[in-house]
């Protein structure tokens, strides 16, 4: 059983894997960029990616929420489509970074030096919702994995998928904002987080109808959704053709003209041709992504070096490969007992979901997670406007924004189905919990030590201002030992052990004359020490110079 | 409820754990050089200051070692009687130019300056301060590493509540190029 | 061959392929120092290949930085005067002594990737301009890029972890990214000791010689302590260098700054992309 696509994974992993690794050691340098393409195929993938992840919470959240039927094993698939396009799209935008052990950086918590993110900045939003999605759709896929058979994770589907629905459309709108605050023209405009969430569900939907394939499956409604989308997707790009004057025809063609041909109906039944336009619906996306990233690049294949497309490959392979791998591996509890695949029938909608009758339970349940989520959120906010230490950086409240709907799905998610997870839990996965807490607190320890700074090699000079030697301050380091500081003897010293030196007063200055006092400090005299070589001569008057200040003083 | 303990007490070690091990780490200690040297003989008992041997760290960035010259201003004359003087003396006769050196403690990218430092008021003593009976040491401040956490604490007046220095710069700008 | 069998046979090759591309880089590394010649050739291939000039709007002089915390006594900058300058380029070279810029590698030459702080954008220097209302700033997700209450738009390099989005987000293409290695490959050498090399991976950009502001500065503040500082006297390692006094370097903020001198003589300019951010370094031409 799906032996065939994991030997393909393999096989795309494996040719993948080269340009992986020389991404990794090589950094940016390795893919394409140029003088206006800083970011290159890694972000490219990233959004391509991240937009498939949003297929399974859209059909198993967004549906489950709205009401519509959908049978559990398809959004099982679904659902574990998201995970698997999770885990592909977070090794992107750490394989971008220049120095990757760095990544802890962007989180927005202080650590031991009083370093904060950067909280105007939309990668932190990126960095901190997508962290949110991953947790939070890794729960919401282990509650319905469990779900099947008890009663108490049962009810908390339901309530969960309210708080992923509003999430996934955040973070998809989130990612439009790396691009859309940007000064690239190419980049700008509102519609982007529109843009980019249609474009998400439009790939995250081709892409499940081609899991749903390897399954032998089919489920029209889906396909019908695609359809309509391809429209959608078709008035965005006009939209952008009209502002910008630009559009890929490539692009155009795969994603808008190919899905047409579902009108006809022997294609519409042929399941082959549907993966096809499924398939040339993720690459327009696709393509569309790398035509973004690379403002400067209109023409693809010039760009396009081995390294670009073997970590096109290695993303396509590592995701085959996880995807069945976990598939074989849930293969009981993934399809239960039910073995009726696609849409249930009038009979069990009705049955399945009485959708105002469970309303007010299900917000009975959703309370008090919500309630919590929402201080924490809220002293959160508090808490990181007050921590700022410089008024330069200072935050306002608009910047947390973006933050707080992932806080509070974080925090609401957690309580919401601690309890009923507590006691589902069995001896060893309770041991699973204790070290995951351990592993929590070791990162966190790290981070908020930040790592020790190496001492300088070498002597680190500073330019001493050339002017600046004042005469007070070479009295105090080479005369006050002996002769005070004001110029009255240091007693403790002089007394004990040298004799007393000549006292200081005008006349005796007068007397002696700046000449010969400049002579006795640059070479000596009786208990007078010879200065000659660490003092110029200069220093040697400003310090007679001082000498009369402190004798006029002392009268 | 026992595994919620467990679990909070891991988190709490696994933090302090780490926090330990990625924290600022201790300098290398440098041995003094051959010569044997006793702050507490040089300093305020016999009505010396700092600037004396350490002749930069009133005015200038760095504060620098003294050379065997400013040794030899005091030390050309037997200055007591107790047993050693003859062998410190001959020590001091034999050793180099510079009898002292200095390692670095900041990294290339930190910028310090002990003069501006003592024209706000702040003492030697307030950062090179040794524990109670220790001699000074390169690299401690109160027997803790120098982290850049202290100077920030400092700055921001979080530390020295009893000195009445002025807040200090807190931009990046300020220390680090 | 069973699946467990096969599956860990490719894991396997997997790692073994991984590595393999990962020692394709460590082989060819060769540390010798470039000469003063080799960096005097980059600036003149770089000159030679001078990239479109700005548009320039007039704009009004610079005054105190609009953000709570910024100085009102100093707010440094740079006036390029387009009258004087005759592009030749050694503002560049004077640039990359002071920090220690290193020389870029051949594959970045040849795609017109230069290290260089400074570049020759329709015959005449350009540089970071330090908007006052820094785009770069406000995406820098680790805050290593922020502004000083002087007016300088800094790097701190320790805290930057390459995420490019600051370049990405600049207007005019100031920031330059460390695609290599620059010490291990041969291409940096150490002019100045003053001033940190920067590590691969990191973003850097022209500073307006934060090192000699910042000497200056301690210097002065320990001999004055209670006096104000102006930055009277400091200059950039460009102006310095500038043999028809093109560049001058001052502070916006002080009237007896040579800075505001010469720019009440004359009429200012920035280019169009950045007239709207508040710059701190400006052209001038044409009397007033």
């Amino acid at each position: 059983m799906y032996r065939i696509p994991i030997c393909i994974g393999m096989v795309l992993l494996l040719l993948g894997a080269a340009a992986f690794g020389v991404s990794l050691w090589d950094g940016p340098a390795a893919w394409h960029t140029d003088m206006r393409t800083l970011w290159g195929t890694p972000i490219a993938l990233f959004v391509l990616w991240i937009g498939l992840a949003h297929a399974g919470t859209l059909i198993s959240a967004i549906f489950l929420a709205l009401g519509f039927p959908l049978d559990r094993r398809t959004s099982m698939i679904a659902e574990l489509s998201t995970l698997c396009s999770l885990v592909v799209a977070a090794m992107f935008p750490l394989l971008h970074l220049g120095i990757i052990e760095n990544f802890y950086m962007v989180v927005p918590f202080l650590d031991a030096r009083g370093n904060f993110a950067n909280m105007r900045s939309p990668l932190v939003w990126d960095c901190c919702s997508i962290a949110v999605y991953a947790i939070a759709s890794s729960i919401f896929f282990v509650t319905h994995l469990l779900s099947e058979k008890r009663e108490s994770l049962k009810k908390m589907v339901r309530p969960m998928s309210w708080l992923l629905f509003p999430l996934v459309l955040w973070v998809h709108t989130v990612v439009s904002l790396d691009f859309a605050v940007t000064f690239v023209p190419e980049w700008r405009g509102a519609f982007f987080p529109l843009y980019f969430i249609c474009g998400a569900i439009y790939s995250g939907l081709a892409l499940v109808i081609i899991l749903l394939m390897a399954e032998h499956c089919r489920v029209r409604l889906l396909e019908k959704l695609m359809l309509a989308l391809s429209w959608v997707m078709a008035a965005f790009w006009l939209w952008e053709f009209m502002l910008k004057g630009t559009f890929s025809f490539e692009v155009v063609f795969l994603g808008a003209i190919v899905p047409q041909l579902l009108w006809l109906r022997p294609i519409r039944d042929n399941s082959f041709v549907i993966m096809l336009v499924a398939v040339s619906a993720i690459l327009s996306l696709g393509l569309e992504r790398y035509v973004l990233v690379t403002p400067s690049e209109y023409n693809v294949a010039n760009a396009f070096g081995w390294v670009d497309m073997g970590l096109v490959v290695f993303s396509l392979g590592l995701f085959v490969t996880l995807f069945f791998m976990l598939r074989v591996r849930l293969r009981k509890p993934l399809e239960g007992d039910d073995v009726v695949m696609g849409e249930l029938s009038v009979q069990d909608e009705e049955s399945a979901s009485p959708v105002k009758g469970e309303l007010s339970n299900n917000f009975h349940l959703l309370r008090l997670p919500l309630l919590v989520g929402f201080l924490a959120m809220l002293l959160y906010v508090l808490w990181a406007v007050s921590v700022f230490p410089d008024p330069m950086t200072s935050l306002s409240v608009a910047n947390i924004v973006p933050l707080c709907l992932p806080l509070l799905v974080l925090v609401a998610m957690v309580v919401l189905c601690a309890r009923p997870f507590w006691l589902v839990l069995n001896r060893r996965t309770k041991y699973a919990f204790v070290a995951l807490m351990g592993v929590a607190g070791v990162l966190a320890g790290m981070f908020w030590a930040g790592g020790s700074s190496v001492a300088a090699p070498g002597a680190v000079s500073v330019q001493e201002l050339a002017t600046f030697k004042p005469a007070e301050k070479v009295w105090e380091a080479r005369c006050a030992s002996c002769h005070g500081k004001d110029g009255l003897f240091n007693e403790k010293f002089v007394r004990e052990f040298y004799p007393v030196p000549q006292k200081l007063s005008l006349e005796r200055l007068d007397s002696l004359g700046t000449d010969s006092l400049v002579s006795v400090i640059m070479h000596g005299r009786i208990n007078m020490n010879a200065y000659g070589d660490r003092l110029t001569e200069e220093d040697a008057r400003g310090l007679v110079l001082y000498m009369r200040l402190l004798a006029g003083e002392g009268r | 409820m026992k595994y919620l303990v467990a679990g909070f007490l891991a988190l709490l070690c696994g933090f302090f754990l780490a926090d330990l091990v990625f924290r600022q780490k201790m300098p290398e200690l440098q041995p003094m050089a051959q010569i044997p040297f006793d702050h507490s003989l040089h300093g305020d008992s016999i009505g010396l200051d700092c600037s004396h041997c350490h002749g930069g760290s009133h005015f200038q960035s760095r504060a620098h070692m003294p050379s065997k010259k400013d040794c030899l201003d005091c030390h050309r004359l037997p200055l007591t009687e107790k047993p050693g003087i003859e062998k410190l003396d001959s020590l001091l006769a034999l050793s180099g130019e510079f009898p002292w050196n200095h390692k670095n403690i900041l990294p290339e990218h930190v910028v310090f300056h002990h003069g501006l430092h003592y024209a706000a008021g702040v003492q030697c003593s307030d950062c090179h301060r040794p524990l109670d009976g220790a001699d000074y040491r390169g690299g401690l401040a109160r027997g803790k590493p120098y982290s850049m956490q202290m100077c920030v604490d400092c700055h921001a007046r979080k530390t020295f509540g009893e000195k009445d220095f002025k807040p200090a710069a807190v931009y990046c700008g300020a220390c680090h190029r | 061959m069973d699946r467990r069998e096969f599956i860990k046979a490719c894991s396997v090759v997997l790692l073994m392929q991984a590595f393999a591309g990962c020692r394709r880089v460590t082989l060819d590394t060769s540390s010798s120092m470039p000469s003063l010649e080799d960096f005097v050739n980059e600036v003149k291939m770089a000159a030679s290949r001078s990239k479109p000039g700005f548009d320039l709007v007039q704009i009004p002089m610079p005054s105190a930085l609009k953000q709570s915390g910024a100085s009102p006594l100093n707010r440094f900058g740079m006036a390029i005067d387009l009258d004087a300058c005759n592009g030749c380029g050694k503002c560049i070279l004077a640039c990359m002594q002071e920090n220690n810029i290193p020389l870029s590698s051949k594959e970045r030459r040849a795609a017109g990737q230069f290290m260089h702080w400074i570049e020759m954008r329709g015959g005449t220097p350009s540089m970071c301009f330090h908007c006052g209302d820094a785009p770069c700033e406000k995406v820098c997700p680790t805050g290593a890029a922020t502004h000083t209450p002087d007016g300088l738009s800094t790097m701190m390099y320790k805290r930057c972890t390459g995420s490019r989005f600051c370049g990405a987000n600049c207007p005019v293409g100031a920031r330059k990214f460390n695609y290599d290695d620059a010490v291990k490959e041969g291409l940096s050498r150490r002019f100045n000791s003053e001033v940190p090399l920067r590590s691969k991976g990191v973003m850097e950009k022209c500073s307006l010689c934060l090192q000699r502001l910042q000497d200056h500065k301690y210097s002065h503040m320990a001999q004055f302590p209670g006096n104000e500082w102006r930055g009277t006297g400091v200059e950039t390692a460009c102006a310095g260098a500038c043999p028809k006094h093109a560049i001058i370097f001052g502070n916006w903020l002080d009237p007896a700054s040579p800075l505001v001198k010469a720019a009440k003589r004359k009429n200012i300019y920035a280019p169009a992309e950045v007239a709207a951010l508040d710059p701190s370094v400006v052209y001038l031409r044409g009397n007033r």
